[in-house]
Parts: structure tokens; C-alpha cells; sequence
């Protein structure tokens, strides 16, 4: 069996979390117990983020059984990515375009989704947003954006 | 009789024609929303909350608690029809309500749970009118040594509650205060914290956190669980008790809202805790002990009361005194400093319209729960039978656009992503969610109060010890946290979940 344990693990997501709250606090100036500096929490704080990480983690490594679940790899890419695609595609192409792609896309998380269910599902969920939410409540939020206005006229 | 006065003015607000309609769309959506299984009450406000924005203060407020009530009723009816309890406050009324279902009785046990918060809803609205007018007197009094305390008390009252390892806990409470303070920061105007990135200088949006821990962490989660293999019940039975069932329920009924109002005041998930202790107090002292965990009528009442009043409760420190109590009091902190209103102990008396509409609307709000959910019982339990693969782009899509809606921001996007997978792996990690939202919201008032109190005491940190007020929040805070580290307790509150006595 493998050191890294679910214990080990979160030990370590703690120790990484407080790394880097850390790194990001080091410059800033501390200040005393009597006038705090914009540092003073930050740094504590993350220290003892790292403190628990460590006693987490040696916890893990001598009493926890189980092992680090594994990840879905697929839900994990098909969820995570269309948001930043659409997060890039909304100013220049607009709400319709970026939310058929944000549908279509996580549509296929789902291991039994075929690719023209997912398309549908696309087609749905914009024409819904671009309908309900923008039309009909009034969000201000371009539909088409410049880049297809360009040649759709 | 000012009570009386106040609580007529509530109502003249609460029963304002927009005020209703409001209210009653709220309480639809969040049923709607929260019967979709896995989605929560705490993603369902998340989601939703972009659609308050446009209304006046007092209609926005109204219907995001018709959305809470909705969505917490939207969790029980998933707990009772298919086994799923949407939060952690009705994992117990699963217990006996699948039971009840499976015999048959889930007309009934929806009903009787649906009969049962509303009569907690009623009696706690009024103890929550009395209480907050002293309470939020005393608040006025309240220095920032006492605030601090206070924050403290709630955070590892949270910490303490939350179920899982108490040291993990406490780690995601800190993450979640390191995340609050990104941002400027206000005493010395230096950013900090920001990852280089601009666009964090004014700090992140708890929108985009929520819907990222709350909503995309959800959706991962329930994905990995392959195709939806619950098995969803058809609805027999009618909804009606039956007389036997009806008289069994009164007493649990009552003894569950009071247990309810008086654990529903702690800081720090109230309704979770105190439908447990209803469930248990049941258990110990009901003449039908041998069958509870085989559908006994008196597992349902008594914790769904228990849990609404709870839940209304947690209203009272969020409204009088600034502090949530859980995840969704973080978010309606969130939705009221968006309206430019900064919860607290003023707002009783600035807002008056605001601060009585909205006790008067969780009394209408839970009437209509009531008249809108015992007919369309049949319509939530068809909802419960789409599959999730229709589900699940849906939530995202409106996740992504109210996030998006709300300032029209791509950094924002961003941060949904990253905290999305953050939460997600968290979870998976062992290490709960509700501690690091609390963590995030309290996180900045926290190190103000902190520092304002060590100025005025020139670093001397005996000024916590020295007030009265503060040292015996902290004596509480610290109670709290040595009784949830007792090996017995920790063993009962285990012992809870197993089924058979």
C-alpha cells in the first residue's frame, strides 16, 4: 500500500494551501502584536495551515487506511474546461455561441451522452438563456458578440 | 405592544402584492430547484441569488428566504422519497421517511413533515420577533474585543458541528479566512494576497466561491457516482395521515420546535444539530421505540420540525448581530451587503420595513410551502425521476451565467473554476465545505475586530479576558470545542446515524 493516504493527502492539500498563502504574504509588512500589518494575519495563519497539514499528514501516515480516492478524470476535464471556454469566448462571440459551447461541452461529462444528445442539449440550454434571461428579464448581455457580427451582418 | 405594532408592520410589507409574488417564486424555485437530486439548498442559493439583484432590498430578501425555505423542503422530500437528504439537517429524517415510503406512507410522510415545519415556522418566527429586538439591544453595547469573540464562538461552533474530523475542519476554516482576506487591505490600502493577479485587488466574489464549492464541487461529486442508480418510489398511499399517524405526530411535533428554537440560536449550523437531538430525544422516550429506523411517523416530525425551526432561528445572529450561523446565512450576508446593507445590530433600526417584512414573509413563506407543495407533491416526485445527464449541464449553465450576470466578470469565472476543483478535491480529501465558507465570510470582520481591539489595549491581549462579554463567548467557544473532542461524544453523535436501536 502506498504512503499517500486520504489522511497523507489532505495533510498535504493543507501544507500546499498554506505554501502558498505564504509565499503570497512574505512581502508584505508584519507590524507588531500592537499595530498589525497587512501581513501579520496572512502569516500566522498560514503557518499554522501548514502546522495542521504536518500533524494531519503524520497522523495519516501512521493510523489512516484509506487510500487516495481516484479522480474522474473525464467529469473533471468536461466540467472544468467549458467554463474557462466560455469565460474566453463571451466577449468576442457573444452569449449565444459561448453558451451552446459551455452546454455541448459538459453535456459530455456524462459517459452515456452521445454527441448529437449533446449537441441538442446545446442548442436548449442557449436558446433558453438567450430567451428567458436575457430577452425576458433583460440581462444586460451581448447575444452575438463583434467577432460574428463581422460577417453574420 | 410594540412587538404587535412592529409585527403588523411586517406583515403590511410582507403581504405587499410584489412582496408576495416574490416570495411565492422564490419558494417555487427553491423547491424546484432543491428537489433536483443533488443539488442542495446551499447551490440552490448560489445559483439563484443573481436573480435578486434587480429587486429593492426588502422584495430581494423576501424571496431569497422563499428560496431557502424552498430549497430545505426540496431536500427533505428528496430524503423521504429516494433516500437523499439534501443537507445534513435532514439525514436523519431519512432514516425513518424512506422507511415510511417504502411501506407506502410517502403521501404521508411528506405531509406530516410539511404539517410539522409549518407549526415550527410558526412558533419560532415569534419567539425570533421577541428575542431580536433585546438581543439586538445587547449587540449595540457590543466593542470590537466582543466581536471578535463572538466570530470566534461561531467559527468553532461551526468547526465543532461539522461532521468529520474536528483538526481537518478547523484546517478548512483557516483556508477559508486566507481567502477572505485577498484584497486590499483596509488599514494600510497595500493589496495583498492577489497571485499577481489585478483583478483580485477588491477581493473575491462570494458568488463565484459559492457557486464553485457549492455548485461545480456538487455536480463532480455526483458524477463519479456513475448512472443515478437510485431507485425512485412511486407515490402511493394517500396524502392524508391517517388518524393514528396524525396523533402520534403532535407531541414529537412540538418537543422537535422547541428543541429546535432553543439549539437553533447556537452559532454554527443549529438545524443540523438540533434534528439529530429531536431524533434521538424521540428515539429515547417514545412508547413506539422498537420502530424507529422501520418508518415510525414520530422519525419524521420530530426532526423536520426540529430542522425549520432551526433554520429560522439561524436568522436571529445573522440579523441582530452580523454573524452567519451557516453557509446560507453567509450567502444572505452576501446578498445584503450587494444591496448595500451591512447586517448587524443597526439594522433592526435603520431597516425596519426590511428587518419585519422579512420575519412576517418566513411565516407567509412557510404557509405557502405548505398550500404549494402538498398539491404538486406528484409534479417534485416526477422531477426526482429525470436523469441526471439532462440535469447536471443545466445546473452549470445557470451557474456560469449568474456568476457571470452578476458583473459581468471573466476573473470571476476563473475563480469559480479553480475553487470548483478545490472544493471538489477537498471533499474527496475528507475535509468539509461549510467551515471554509463560514472561514471566508467572517475572515475579514475577524482581523478587523482583532486589530481594532489590540490597538485600543496597546497589544495586550488579556482585553479579551478582561470584558465580560467576550470572556464568556470565548469560555463558551472553548467549551464547545473540548466537548466535541470528547471521545463519547463523538462516538454518540456516530452512534446516531446507525439505523437499528
Amino acid at each position: 500500500m502506498s504512503v499517500i493516504n486520504k489522511e497523507v493527502g489532505c495533510g498535504l492539500f493543507f501544507i500546499t494551501v498554506g505554501g502558498l498563502f505564504l509565499q503570497q504574504a512574505s512581502g508584505l509588512e508584519i507590524g507588531s502584536v500592537r499595530s498589525m500589518g497587512p501581513g501579520y494575519m496572512p502569516g500566522v495563519l498560514s503557518i499554522l495551515l501548514i502546522v495542521i497539514g504536518l500533524i494531519v499528514a503524520g497522523k495519516g501516515i501512521w493510523t489512516a487506511r484509506e487510500v487516495l480516492p481516484k479522480l474522474p478524470l473525464r467529469a473533471l476535464i468536461f466540467i472544468l474546461v467549458p467554463p474557462l471556454l466560455f469565460a474566453l469566448m463571451i466577449g468576442p462571440f457573444g452569449l449565444a455561441l459561448s453558451m451552446f459551447v459551455l452546454a455541448a461541452c459538459a453535456a459530455m461529462a456524462d459517459r452515456t451522452t452521445r454527441l448529437p444528445q449533446a449537441v441538442l442539449i446545446g442548442l436548449i440550454m442557449s436558446a433558453l438563456c438567450v430567451t428567458l434571461l436575457v430577452w425576458a428579464l433583460g440581462v444586460p448581455i451581448r447575444v452575438i458578440g463583434p467577432a460574428l457580427q463581422f460577417w453574420g451582418g | 405592544m410594540d412587538l404587535l405594532n412592529n409585527l403588523g408592520m411586517g406583515l403590511g410589507v410582507a403581504l405587499l402584492p410584489e412582496n408576495i409574488l416574490f416570495c411565492f417564486l422564490g419558494a417555487l424555485l427553491g423547491t424546484l430547484v432543491g428537489v433536483l437530486p443533488g443539488v442542495g439548498p446551499a447551490a440552490t442559493i448560489a445559483i439563484l441569488l443573481p436573480l435578486t439583484y434587480a429587486l429593492d432590498p426588502s422584495t430581494s430578501i423576501i424571496m431569497l428566504a422563499g428560496i431557502y425555505y424552498g430549497a430545505q423542503y426540496g431536500g427533505s422530500t428528496t430524503a423521504i422519497m429516494i433516500n437523499l437528504p439534501g443537507e445534513t439537517s435532514s439525514i436523519v429524517t431519512a432514516i425513518d421517511g424512506y422507511r415510511m415510503a417504502r411501506k407506502g406512507r410517502a403521501g404521508a410522510a411528506l405531509a406530516v413533515a410539511a404539517v410539522a415545519s409549518l407549526f415550527a415556522g410558526t412558533v419560532s418566527t415569534l419567539v425570533l420577533a421577541v428575542f431580536a429586538q433585546p438581543l439586538s439591544r445587547v449587540a449595540l453595547n457590543f466593542a470590537a474585543p466582543d466581536y471578535f469573540a463572538l466570530m470566534v464562538l461561531g467559527m468553532l461552533a461551526c468547526v465543532a458541528l461539522a461532521s468529520g474530523s474536528l483538526l481537518k475542519s478547523v484546517g478548512m476554516s483557516i483556508a477559508g479566512i486566507l481567502c477572505g482576506l485577498i484584497g486590499t487591505d483596509i488599514y494600510s490600502g497595500t493589496s495583498r494576497l492577489t497571485f499577481g493577479q489585478f483583478s483580485l485587488y477588491d477581493g473575491i466574489s462570494i458568488i463565484a466561491i459559492a457557486s464553485g464549492v457549492f455548485g461545480l464541487a456538487e455536480i463532480l461529486r455526483n458524477l463519479e457516482g456513475g448512472s443515478g442508480s437510485s431507485t425512485t418510489l412511486r407515490l402511493t398511499g394517500s396524502l392524508m395521515p391517517t388518524r393514528e399517524e396524525a396523533r402520534r405526530s403532535v407531541m414529537p411535533a412540538i418537543r422537535g420546535t422547541g428543541i429546535g428554537t432553543v439549539l437553533g440560536l447556537l452559532p454554527g449550523g443549529g438545524a443540523a444539530l438540533a434534528s439529530f437531538a429531536a431524533y434521538v430525544t424521540e428515539k429515547r422516550i417514545s412508547r413506539h421505540r422498537a420502530e424507529f429506523g422501520k418508518g415510525a411517523v414520530e422519525g419524521v416530525a420530530a426532526p423536520e420540525a426540529a430542522n425549520n425551526a432551526g433554520a429560522q432561528m439561524s436568522f436571529l445572529p445573522m440579523l441582530t448581530l452580523g454573524i452567519p450561523s451557516n453557509p446560507m446565512m453567509a450567502l444572505f450576508i452576501a446578498a445584503l451587503i450587494l444591496q448595500g446593507i451591512v447586517p448587524g445590530p443597526r439594522v433592526m433600526e435603520a431597516q425596519p420595513q426590511l428587518f419585519w417584512g422579512l420575519v412576517a414573509s418566513m411565516w407567509v413563506g412557510n404557509l405557502m410551502l405548505v398550500v404549494l407543495n402538498l398539491p404538486l407533491v406528484g409534479l417534485w416526485v416526477r422531477l426526482l425521476t429525470i436523469s441526471y445527464k439532462y440535469l447536471f449541464p443545466a445546473i452549470l449553465v445557470f451557474a456560469v451565467f449568474g456568476v457571470y450576470a452578476t458583473q459581468n466578470s471573466t476573473t470571476d469565472l476563473y475563480v469559480m473554476v479553480v475553487f470548483g476543483a478545490l472544493g471538489y478535491l477537498a471533499s474527496k480529501l475528507g475535509a468539509e465545505l461549510a467551515p471554509f465558507i463560514l472561514g471566508f465570510i467572517l475572515g475579514p470582520m475577524l482581523e478587523e475586530y482583532l486589530r481594532r481591539s489590540l490597538i485600543q489595549s496597546r497589544g495586550d491581549f488579556l482585553i479579551f479576558l478582561e470584558r465580560p462579554i467576550s470572556a464568556a463567548l470565548l469560555a463558551l467557544a472553548v467549551a464547545i470545542v473540548i466537548a466535541a473532542s470528547l471521545p463519547s461524544v463523538a462516538r454518540r453523535r456516530n452512534a446516531i446515524f446507525a439505523p437499528d436501536p
